[in-house]
């Protein structure tokens, strides 16, 4: 599924003295099967632009745009949206409801009239996309598990929808380092065997930066950079100029360069830059 | 940021063999704290990290009473947790900023929210205009007095939270991974406030992060894993120790990390690398060399 938005602009509270627009005229395009970044500092309306696109919010002009159309005002139109664009909020676990692992992930399974056979498998499938099936958690309060298993039974509860597309605002705040590394080898599984287009909202593009295919930045609400992760980090000025961190290491790329050392600026991992300054100094390709 | 001065000889806050155990909900027995040893002098900067589900957490609530040790103790500037009495004391003295700004403000504006604590001691209302003026000044906030605090940038929140705590003449400040939520520029905020605070009021400071690059610039890290202590020291030595923090899962520094796969490959840097701007002239000084 394609998705993207056309010249979308979004006002919160018209037409009243707080009115505020939180997206001027944004036109992105988010192909089936990729991996997409989107950046901005807080404010920017990272969170409002996703809002849009599974259909939560309504534009104020412009349009969203799903496989190319339009999207209407009809509701069979946008529940179909919502169960194709799963959309996992901020710290989710904090929406925990149910009483078991089980209930919490199969109240969308339930909500799409499974039968209870169906919301098992359902259930079954989407803990083992998580990688928690082993764990025997499906009788657990939700509430009592590690701060990362919460986060991926969360995201375990959107999967269950079976969406095409999944969106993540911020999926790493408050995880440690092995939560961390875990979460983005899940997301980047699902994206390639699953073929699940995937959206991230974060601050930290060195998470991202190795991964995305497409690197998004907002700023005041309108879409101020797109492109490959090169194309995006190449501009570190201006994204500094936005408020943004580049990846620690795209920093020492250009400190080592602005030194006068031969090395490449669009450098995002720990082993790519390992690869760059061992060329810098003749020892050629590593194993 | 690496000196701190001013920091006293006797311990600000004293945990002795602290233990914290809990039933799950399977009747199992957790031991949330498993044997905690700790002294920690006023005016320090103590960084505490380790694996989600370690203790972190659990060990900063001992310090202001909002949990209580199952064995041990827990003594703040000579004031036991142990009896309720020396509660709104500890309270005062050390302020919690936790994660989500969004759940710590209260108020409609600014002010009253920094004034809330002030107002619950029943200070004279020219003191706590006055308090309120100062901590807000210091945070650098002055001006935002009459912004309701839902419209503030999370970098702005957590100050407000930090000032409400200032207000309160506190001499220590416990922060659960404060940046969690923020952008870089209100981690940079934050972070520089905080610094400030302990460097020119001597402040304490707690500060449990995920982050390395936070870590680094504490005057000292204490590692956790399974509810015990399983390093202590300056940052130097205790993030270029790679294998005990991967063995954690954790991680160092990204200049520390990117040092150790460089020395791998024999690049001949020392040991003590921790910051990129330190990894940058070594192999810039390498570089001349070859």
């Amino acid at each position: 599924m394609r998705l993207g938005t056309e010249n979308l602009t979004y006002i919160y509270m018209p037409g009243t003295p707080f009115a505020t627009a939180a997206l001027k005229g944004v036109t992105i395009d988010i192909e089936p099967g990729s991996f997409n970044a989107l950046l901005g500092p807080s404010g920017s309306g990272k969170s409002t632009l996703i809002q849009h696109l599974n259909g939560l919010l309504k534009p104020t002009s412009g349009r969203v745009l799903v496989d190319g159309r339009p999207l209407g005002n009809d509701r069979a139109e946008l529940l179909a949206l919502r169960r194709q664009v799963g959309l996992v909020f901020q710290m989710p676990e904090q929406q925990f409801f149910a009483e078991s692992v089980f209930d919490e992930i199969a109240f969308a399974p339930r909500n799409l009239g499974l039968n209870e056979e169906q919301v098992k498998e359902r259930v079954q499938w989407s803990l083992e996309l998580v990688g928690l099936e082993g764990k025997n958690l499906q009788k657990r309060s939700p509430f009592h598990l590690s701060s990362g298993q919460k986060r991926l039974v969360a995201i375990a509860s959107v999967l269950a929808l079976q969406p095409k597309v999944l969106i993540l605002d911020e999926p790493t705040a408050g995880l440690d380092p092995g939560g961390r590394r875990h979460l983005f080898s899940l997301l980047s599984r699902l994206n390639r065997r699953e073929k699940l287009t995937v959206l991230i909202v974060t601050h930290h593009p060195e998470d991202v930066a190795a991964l995305a295919d497409q690197c998004l930045v907002l700023s005041g609400g309108r879409l101020a950079l797109a492109g490959t992760p090169e194309e995006v980090f190449s501009q570190g000025e201006e994204l500094q100029r936005l408020g943004l961190a580049l990846p620690p290491v795209t920093c020492l790329m250009n400190e080592l360069n602005a030194q006068g050392a031969p090395v490449p600026g669009a450098v995002f991992s720990l082993e790519q830059a390992r690869r760059a300054i061992n060329n810098w100094f003749g020892r050629g390709e590593e194993p | 940021m690496d000196n701190h001065h001013k920091v006293e000889q006797s311990p600000f806050i004293k945990i002795e063999g602290l233990h914290y155990r809990y039933e799950t909900e399977g009747g199992e027995t957790i031991e949330a704290l498993d044997g905690i040893d700790l002294e920690i002098r006023q005016g320090e900067y103590v960084a505490i990290i380790g694996p989600n589900g370690s203790g972190k957490t659990t060990l900063l609530k001992h310090i202001n009473a909002l949990l209580l040790p199952s064995a041990g103790s827990v003594t703040v500037s000579g004031l036991s947790t142990a009896d309720e009495a020396n509660f709104p004391e500890i309270r005062r003295q050390c302020g919690m900023i936790f994660q989500n700004p969004d759940n710590q403000l209260v108020a409609t504006t600014v002010e009253e929210d920094i004034a809330f604590g002030l107002e619950n001691l029943a200070l004279p209302s020219p003191v706590i205009r006055e308090r309120v003026a100062e901590a807000l000044h210091i945070l650098g906030l002055t001006g935002l007095e009459q912004h309701p605090p839902h419209l503030l940038s999370g970098g702005e929140k957590q100050r407000v939270a930090i000032a409400g705590v200032l207000a309160m003449r506190s001499r220590c400040l416990l922060m659960d991974e404060p940046t969690a939520m923020l952008d870089p520029a209100g981690q940079q905020e934050v972070l520089a406030a905080v610094h400030k605070l302990n460097r020119e009021r001597n402040i304490t400071v707690i500060h449990v992060t995920h982050f390395p690059e936070e870590a680094a610039l504490a005057g000292r890290i204490v590692v956790m894993d399974r509810g015990t202590i399983v390093g202590d020291g300056p940052p130097r030595q205790l993030l270029s120790r790679l294998s005990l923090l991967h063995r954690l899962e954790l991680q160092g520094t990204m200049a520390a990390e990117l040092a150790a796969l460089l020395r791998q490959d024999g690049f001949a840097l020392n040991g003590e690398i921790i910051h990129m701007r330190e990894l940058s002239g070594a192999l810039c000084a390498l570089a001349q060399k070859t």
